[in-house]
């Protein structure tokens, strides 16, 4: 240890702790409600509800000066960590995430546990989107994984718990395979840090199956967390049986924790040729297969699951194409993605507590319930990316990515991939407007609309969420203007 | 002699490891007496005979204890290296003294929390040991009570009568 430089490591770990404020923050709130949790035994879930949103909305507070001030936000933590602005935009997203989820809360009859729970499953995804060494990136991962394996089972009931232990199962398989990967790195190229130029350069030298190969099992523990394709098996069960909010938070915070690790990858994973190619096949498979097996599903979260494979699918191609407006589009769409899915499994959590689970439950329902009609018929529509909707606005832009890439780029393979997304879209119409089509145009054979309406509460969450879809696809600019704030490329190797 | 690296010297020690181990035994084995019976075949159950299949199912509850002994197994694993540096003078001196109140914070926060997850451990009560409660099955019987002893008395007066055959356990 060099002793002169110690003491300038101690200061600059304690100068740190001014930029993980909203960690920081989040990390609090996860102690303070264990103990509030212990003092009330369990006895006030409002108490903590309110807790919780309040810690979600102090860490978006300090999100704000950090954004100001570091515009390139330095190495934190002997260059664990990086506050830059990417982890910032992601970490808002994560939160708003978040303080949506804490919105299912009210009517569920949830242990107290749930809370803290869903607090340290932000926490995870915020150390994930701001690591820049692969051991940080891991720990982040398992942080997210856990709290997740044990969301799952909040419910309490058998299938809870088969869906909990399946989780449990692939997770620690794709943890393994995701270690094994990065031991080979850490090998090959003598370091963690993926974002330093001698970690490009190993790399570099190093024999391509080799680095190839453990960069794919690398990125297996990865394609874990965003479901992707040859690692999305535990999606659909887990998104049919955990509770309606875990299953809501699970499609965005693994997801853009995960993809954000792969955007800060790519560049030091770019020394391996075949490493953008792979990732784009990946990503064309997981498009097709995810709309493929939601074709056929019955049950309505089901298929939100299998969709949301396709959707990762959608998220990976500009990271794989990986120039300014690419990375612009990326943070676009996330951001469009986390509301119309919210808004999706927002207004199927009513027709759960109303026992209505797959497709047929939803018969007819249009006419009486017109507002829950209306309300699915946006969130669908948007995720098919149909205008007048932020969600056309988002593929438009993928799709526009991918176009100025292939034109630049001489291969027909980002055409091949283009006309297999923009074909996909046209698949995805069929089982996303499967819903609004049960609602308004199949007539129910008995009378089964015996059905609560929605609560005024419930009905200006739903209208925040569709009035977001409708902004930015009429004002795309006020969010674009933002996102072009955070520099590209990501890192300056 | 050819030069190795960090990784070399771990190779190395796999290597002995399992060299190690199929020395020792294969030389046990051409040496040692071979007379095996039922008696050294069993599983060694501290002197009692094994009753049954060593794969049953586990409570549950001794997971629980595991879980929260691998809380303080942790604690010490890092209590110890820490404990080694904490103090070491020339460290404070080279950082005025920083050094110290870095490590003992970092210590102070590491170890509440720790202790807040058994005190969540024991406030949720994961640390009583609960016995299944056997509630006996209660009968409202029409039949009064005097019938049922004229009726043991009975039957007690038949036993006795009866020789007892005592079963040979094989």
């Amino acid at each position: 240890m060099h002793k002169e430089g110690l003491s300038f490591q101690l200061l600059e770990a304690l100068g740190s702790l001014n930029q993980v404020g909203p960690e920081l923050a989040i990390g609090a709130g996860i102690i303070l409600l264990l103990i509030v949790d212990l003092i009330t035994s369990g006895k006030r879930p409002l108490l903590l509800l309110v807790l919780s949103m309040l810690f979600a909305f102090v860490a978006l507070w300090l999100i704000l000066p950090l954004w100001v001030q570091m515009p390139d936000g330095g190495l934190l933590f002997s260059g664990q960590l990086v506050a830059d602005r990417h982890a910032l935009f992601s970490k808002a997203i994560i939160l708003l995430a978040l303080a949506l989820t804490l919105l299912f809360g009210t009517g569920l009859q949830l242990r107290t546990e749930y809370y803290y729970m869903l607090l340290s499953l932000a926490l995870g995804g915020m150390l994930m989107v701001s690591s820049t060494t692969l051991l940080s990136v891991y720990l982040g991962l398992e942080l997210t994984s856990i709290s997740g394996y044990i969301l799952t089972v909040f419910g309490f009931k058998k299938l809870n718990f088969e869906a909990g232990i399946k989780y449990l199962l692939f997770g620690a398989f794709a943890s393994g395979l995701m270690l094994y990967g990065i031991s080979l790195l850490y090998g090959l190229t003598g370091s963690l840090a993926f974002t330093t130029e001698a970690f490009f350069t190993q790399l570099q030298q190093a024999s391509e199956p080799l680095a190839l190969f453990s960069i794919v099992l690398l990125l297996m523990g990865i394609f874990f967390k965003i479901a992707l394709f040859p690692m999305h098996l535990w999606t659909p069960d887990i998104y049919q049986t955990a509770p309606v909010p875990v299953a809501a938070i699970f499609s965005v915070v693994p997801k853009i924790g995960g993809l954000v690790v792969l955007l800060r990858l790519t560049e030091g994973f770019s020394a391996v040729s075949s490493y953008s190619q792979f990732l784009i096949f990946m990503a064309s498979v997981s498009i097709v297969f995810g709309n493929m097996a939601a074709l056929n599903q019955s049950n309505v979260r089901r298929m939100l699951a299998y969709s949301s494979i396709a959707q990762a699918g959608f998220l990976v191609l500009p990271i794989a194409i990986n120039d300014g407006f690419a990375v612009t589009s990326f943070y676009f769409y996330i951001f469009i993605y986390l509301f119309m899915n919210y808004l999706a499994f927002y207004l199927v959590d009513h027709m759960e507590r109303e026992q209505k689970f797959s497709f047929n439950d939803y018969k007819g329902l249009g006419k009486k319930h017109s507002f829950l009609a209306v309300a699915f018929l946006v969130a669908m529509m948007s995720l098919v990316g149909f205008p007048p909707l932020a969600g056309f606005t988002g593929k438009l832009y993928i799709f526009s990515s991918l176009w100025n890439e292939w034109q630049t780029s001489s291969g027909s393979l980002l055409l091949i991939v283009l006309l297999i997304a923009a074909g996909n879209t046209v698949v995805a119409l069929f089982y996303y407007l499967k819903i609004p089509y049960f609602m308004f145009l199949k007539v129910e054979e008995k009378d089964t609309s015996e059905m609560e309406t929605l609560t005024a509460g419930q009905i200006m969450t739903a209208c925040l969420l569709v009035f977001m879809l409708v902004f930015f696809f009429l004002k795309p600019d006020s969010l674009i203007q933002v996102i072009q704030q955070i520099p590209f490329p990501v890192t300056q190797l | 002699m050819p030069e190795l690296s960090g990784f070399g010297t771990i190779l190395l020690f796999i290597i002995g490891g399992f060299v190690f181990v199929l020395l020792s035994v294969g030389f046990a084995m051409l040496v040692r007496p071979n007379r095996p019976n039922i008696e050294k075949l069993t599983t060694y159950e501290c002197g009692e005979n094994p009753s049954t299949s060593a794969w049953g199912k586990f409570n549950v509850r001794f997971y629980i204890v595991a879980l929260i002994f691998l809380l303080f197994e942790v604690e010490l694993v890092f209590l110890f290296p820490w404990a080694t540096v904490f103090g070491q003078k020339e460290l404070v001196d080279a950082t005025g003294g920083l050094w110290g109140w870095f490590a003992l914070g970092e210590m102070t926060v590491f170890v509440l929390i720790l202790a807040l997850g058994l005190v969540f451990a024991w406030a949720k009560g994961y640390l009583e040991w609960e016995r299944p409660v056997v509630e006996a099955t209660r009968m409202d019987s029409k039949v009064p009570d005097k019938l049922y002893e004229a009726v043991s008395k009975k039957v007690k007066s038949i036993r006795a009568e009866v020789p007892v055959v005592k079963e040979e356990v094989v």
